[in-house]
């Protein structure tokens, strides 16, 4: 007993050593007694651990300080003392967590312990206090270190680790639907991405969409400020189309690309709507690429009305005609259009629609229409008549690009000779003449000049003969890359056994070896859809290939929808000497064996084959 | 005339000998190896030359800066692009297969692999980096996302019903 009091007293006057040696032995003893079962001997090992814990911690032995105060722990659970003292030695040692965890587990103990044991059980309340307190400042405190946060839960959130720009830089290479995901995670996540607000600027919308739906999406832009995309497509339906269409233009949205598709408002109505709201036609103006869809009302100002409010900035613009209707109720005067900026051009009218409308469309939009810079135009289904055809082709000085697809009873020699006049040197040329009867039309008068660049051909059901298609390829250059030849009833790959006539310039049967000495650098080659074009004739155009070893740089066929078999095929690789290995051929709607086609594979000529 | 050797020291002391090239492709090494070596060469005599030139990087660590030096050394003879032009193209880029393997490190490491080739400037590795995290993230439903890296769901029920009201214009791919 006197041990225990001059352990303290020395305590006291500060000779913590010497208070340290002598509490030992008093804890040995009191540990004895313990053991023999002298339970009045546990509050006062509780002391004397308590103690001889307070001189480790102040010698600074902080892990025999803590192994006393655990024992304390044990020997009297319910005493606030020790869990105090070992919270504050995993603070002393930097162990925040530990010393948390520490008060967790006390304050749990002791409040189990009141309610099992109600008034019975002595607590010191005052420490008690102190206890809870504690607790609640370290748990403050790690939430506000987010390192502690992050060891707690050992969560490997990359909002944890990476700053606020790598962690745009990140969300920068998802997907909207990515991202959509993202914004579920936590509310963590969703704030950040929030805070983006270039996140979406492409955003893609349902097809199909609802005016709901539409609303909501204008919404999600609102309060993110995304006022400005890249691309946004739209799809209407004929429901709510009015109203979406209103809630579009005057969103005040800045978009470079539009893709927009309207079910039945026509241009008459869409200018209608434009020439009403402010924002509407600012939006127009800012396009730099559309992509129109709709109905067409031919009313005397045909489409000129509404592309009058397109800005001088835009660069593409794609129009399909979706339907064509001629309205006598308003009649409106065209106006005057000039796109200095546009590069390309194409306009696209669904088949079998009003002839009579197509022409009369396209000679008023054509005749208003100024855009002297375009370089690549396509035309497909457009009744353009020959007189504006020569007009719009003679202007365009800086055309590369040029397709005209079943354009009313445009021919391929007129087409030619209007190309001709401006002498721009074109890159590509593709030309399909509708299937109206029309007369047959020479090309030897025309020069050929324009074509001295031109690296891609296309040519579908011309009335083009060999001999035809002999100056066209020898002026090129022999620089021509991609050939496609499909359907031109005139030009004949084998004679037939049955032709007795002595053949003439225009019905000689193609010769591969003028043919592929024309065309030496050629990469791609479709003979689709020919008169003739049998096994015999891959025959003399493998052996010509052999002779010529034009054209090295070969790497796509395309044979589909002619009379060839596998062994034709087969022979183009087979035939000594050959040096034909392709990357790709197709030959859809040939008569091919399985087994001719996994042979080509096997052996290493195609890289694959499609039926 | 022999070049003068580099050493990189990292936050925890330790010394990486490295290569100039090696240690150029971080932009931030480089421009202060720039300063503290001028261009003109001719100071050949200098007494000092044969001294190692000392680069402290303190905010990265050795097990980290081992990882950044070998991809350093990996790419040393290679020059990437300016990388100012052509934004979206690098964007849509997949990533390096050798990239991709070198980055399979555990996500904490990745991170800091991050931290540290934004610190030291060293633009091919940060963008693959983010790139992998990206990755990481592409595709997966919410819930995948959280368990790869391990996130508490801290929304309500009706909270996630509303998020998910609130994103029904949006094209489910």
């Amino acid at each position: 007993m006197d041990l225990v009091e001059k352990g303290l007293h020395l305590f006291e006057k500060g000779k913590y050593q010497d208070a340290r040696r002598v509490l030992s032995r008093a804890v040995d003893i009191a540990q004895e007694e313990l053991k023999k079962g002298e339970n009045q001997w546990r509050s006062k090992l509780g002391l004397l651990l308590d103690s001889r814990a307070a001189c480790h911690q102040k010698l600074g032995d902080l892990d025999a300080a803590l192994a006393d105060a655990r024992q304390q722990m044990a020997l009297e659970p319910y005493k606030c003392k020790s869990y105090l003292r070992a919270s504050k030695i995993h603070t002393l040692a930097g162990r925040d967590k530990d010393a948390l965890e520490v008060l967790e587990a006390g304050v749990r103990r002791l409040e189990r312990g009141k309610t099992k044991y109600g008034s019975r059980l002595q607590i010191n309340e005052r420490l008690f206090e102190k206890m809870t307190a504690e607790m609640e400042e370290l748990r403050q405190k790690s939430l506000r270190d987010p390192a502690a946060k992050r060891r707690k839960v050992k969560s490997y959130d990359p909002l944890n680790y990476l700053p606020f720009e790598l962690q745009a830089t990140v969300f920068s290479h998802l997907d909207q639907s990515s991202i959509m995901s993202c914004l579920l995670v936590s509310r963590r996540w969703k704030q950040a991405l929030e805070s983006m607000p270039r996140l979406l600027h492409s955003p893609v919308l349902k097809r199909n969409l609802t005016l709901k739906e539409l609303v909501k999406f204008l919404n999600f832009c609102r309060s993110r400020q995304c006022r400005s995309f890249e691309t946004l497509s739209l799809s209407l339906r004929a429901v709510e189309e009015s109203s979406m269409l209103k809630q579009l233009l005057s969103s005040g949205f800045e978009v470079k690309r539009l893709n927009l598709s309207l079910a039945k408002y026509d241009n008459f109505e869409l200018a209608k709507l434009l020439s009403n709201s402010t924002t509407g036609r600012k939006m127009c103006a800012s396009l730099k690429e559309l992509s129109l869809s709709l109905p067409v009302v031919e009313n005397g100002a045909g489409m000129t009305e509404l592309l009058g409010y397109l800005g001088a900035n835009i660069t593409k613009l794609n129009i399909v005609i979706t339907d064509l209707v001629l309205s006598k109720l308003v009649r409106r005067e065209p106006s005057k259009i000039d796109l200095p900026q546009l590069r390309s051009l194409v306009i696209m009218v669904r088949p079998k629609l009003h002839e009579k409308l197509n022409r009369r469309l396209m000679r008023v939009l054509f005749a208003n229409f100024t855009a002297d810079n375009v370089q690549s135009l396509h035309l497909i289904n457009c009744d353009v008549e020959a007189v504006t055809m020569q007009k719009v082709l003679e202007r365009l000085q800086k055309l590369e690009h040029i397709s005209a697809d079943s354009c009313g009873a445009l021919t391929l020699g007129e087409y030619l000779r209007w190309l001709s006049r401006n002498r721009v040197p074109l890159e590509s040329l593709s030309m399909r003449e509708s299937s109206l009867p029309r007369p047959a039309s020479s090309v030897s008068d025309v020069d050929l000049r324009f074509l001295a660049r031109l690296k891609s051909l296309s040519l579908e059901n011309t009335s083009l003969n060999f001999h035809q298609l002999l100056l066209l390829l020898q002026s090129t250059n022999h620089q021509l890359r991609h050939l496609k030849l499909k359907a031109n009833y005139k030009l004949i790959f084998t004679r037939s056994a049955f032709d007795t006539r002595i053949p003439s310039e225009s019905t000689r049967p193609v010769s591969f070896r003028e043919f592929l000495q024309a065309v030496p650098q050629l990469e791609s080659l479709a003979l689709i859809q020919c008169t003739n074009l049998t096994d015999s004739a891959l025959r003399s155009l493998s052996a010509e290939m052999v002779n010529t070893s034009c054209p090295k740089g070969l790497k796509l066929l395309d044979l589909s929808a002619n009379e060839v078999s596998g062994v034709g095929v087969i022979d183009l690789f087979q035939r000594p000497r050959s040096w034909l290995r392709l990357d790709q051929l197709l030959a859809h709607g040939c008569d091919l064996h399985p087994d001719t086609l996994s042979l080509l594979v096997r052996r290493g000529y195609c890289g694959n084959v499609q039926i | 005339m022999t070049e003068r050797k580099i050493i990189i020291i990292t936050s925890d002391g330790d010394k990486f000998p490295v290569e100039r090239k090696v240690a150029e492709k971080s932009i931030l090494i480089k421009n202060m190896l720039k300063n503290l070596l001028p261009a003109e060469e001719e100071e050949e005599d200098d007494e000092d030359e044969d001294e190692p030139i000392e680069v402290p990087t303190q905010n990265v660590r050795s097990a980290v800066m081992k990882n950044i030096l070998e991809w350093c050394d990996h790419y040393k003879d290679y020059n990437f692009p300016d990388d100012e032009q052509d934004d979206d193209s690098k964007k849509s880029a997949p990533i390096d297969a050798w990239d991709k393997n070198f980055l399979n490190v555990d996500q904490e490491m990745l991170y800091e692999i991050i931290l540290a080739a934004n610190y030291l400037n060293i633009k091919p590795l940060l963008n693959a980096g983010c790139k992998v995290v990206a990755e990481m993230i592409r595709g997966k439903s919410p819930e995948e996302i959280r368990k790869t890296f391990n996130i508490v769901n801290d929304f309500t029920p009706e909270e996630e019903a509303a998020i998910r009201r609130e994103n029904e214009w949006a094209e489910d791919r």
